[in-house]
């Protein structure tokens, strides 16, 4: 997260440093977080409360698990017995199953309301994230690192199955299969992730061998996003 | 003769202190963000990420 202009951003964040993670630009954020020194790291638990914040140590593996223990994949339901199979479908991602099952409790004659109510805004919730995911699908299709977008459009045709979701999703995979340039990208990409995997850098020697390497690779796939990256883990590699 | 530069690194300070925002406080509610620009598959608003585990991390270019 940084409030600096987005180029700035792309160019160090992205670009350079290759961040693989949600990479944000908010206007004002340092200032609202009362942001004193950087990085600063603060922590959020499921339930919407500030679990540490900048002056504390960030939180390790063991206390992030434990965070992640009270999410849940099911938006708000009554703490009723009654939508337990609900819960489950939404914890289980089993959106189909979902869908026929509001489908056939709205069907059902002498639906109490308070129940109707509840299965129709689970029905409009399963149709927000439906359209979530296509705008998702959309975006990742845009780039430029479209072999990390190629696993998460795998994922969505998967887990959203039988919705526009994986629609969308399978369009753009389609897509890249069918252009020329992407497909250049794609293999360019593949050929980055296995040379970095095969050099241990933390050894001089391999990380000497590792810049030989880069430089091959930069030239080969000169004006790739790959090359791109090849060249800013080159520069890392080589500087001082 | 040392009196001056002594008072105005005090000054300094103090000014300083007063112009730093307070940090968002341990159990309070996260102030909400507008998104501007999002990379990487993010969440397109601060309301997608209810209901989540969130890391924060504020960077800064040198």
């Amino acid at each position: 997260m940084s409030d600096e202009n987005e180029k700035l951003i792309e160019d160090t964040f992205i670009t350079k440093l290759g961040a693989k993670y949600p990479f944000v630009k908010a206007k004002g954020c340092n200032q609202k977080y009362g942001i004193k020194f950087f990085p600063s790291v603060f922590s959020i638990d499921a339930t919407g409360v500030v679990h540490s914040v900048a002056d504390d140590r960030m939180p390790g593996e063991a206390e992030i698990e434990q965070m992640l223990q009270a999410v849940s994949l099911a938006p708000k339901l009554p703490a009723d017995a009654r939508y337990d199979p609900i819960r489950t479908m939404w914890e289980k991602r089993d959106y189909a199953k979902l869908s026929a099952y509001l489908d056939k409790m709205l069907a059902a004659p002498n639906l109490d309301t308070e129940m109707q109510g509840v299965f129709e805004a689970q029905k409009q919730e399963l149709q927000k994230r439906v359209d979530a995911q296509c705008k998702r699908a959309e975006r990742l299709g845009q780039g430029p690192d479209y072999l990390a977008s190629s696993e998460q459009l795998n994922r969505i045709e998967k887990e959203w199955k039988g919705f526009a979701a994986a629609e969308a999703a399978k369009k753009e995979l389609d897509r890249f299969g069918a252009d020329v340039v992407i497909k250049k990208e794609l293999s360019a990409s593949k050929a980055l992730a296995k040379l970095q995997s095969s050099f241990d850098v933390s050894k001089v020697s391999q990380a000497k061998k590792l810049v030989v390497e880069l430089e091959k690779f930069a030239k080969k796939y000169e004006g790739t996003f790959a090359a791109g990256q090849a060249a800013e883990q080159l520069k890392g590699l080589t500087k001082g | 003769m040392f009196r001056t530069p002594r008072m105005l690194a005090l000054a300094l300070v103090a000014l300083g202190s007063a112009a730093l925002p307070a940090q968002v406080q341990k159990g309070g509610t996260p102030p909400e963000l507008v998104f501007d620009k999002v990379w990487n598959d993010g969440p397109a608003t601060f309301a997608d990420m209810a209901g989540k585990v969130v890391i924060l991390d504020f960077a800064q270019t040198w």
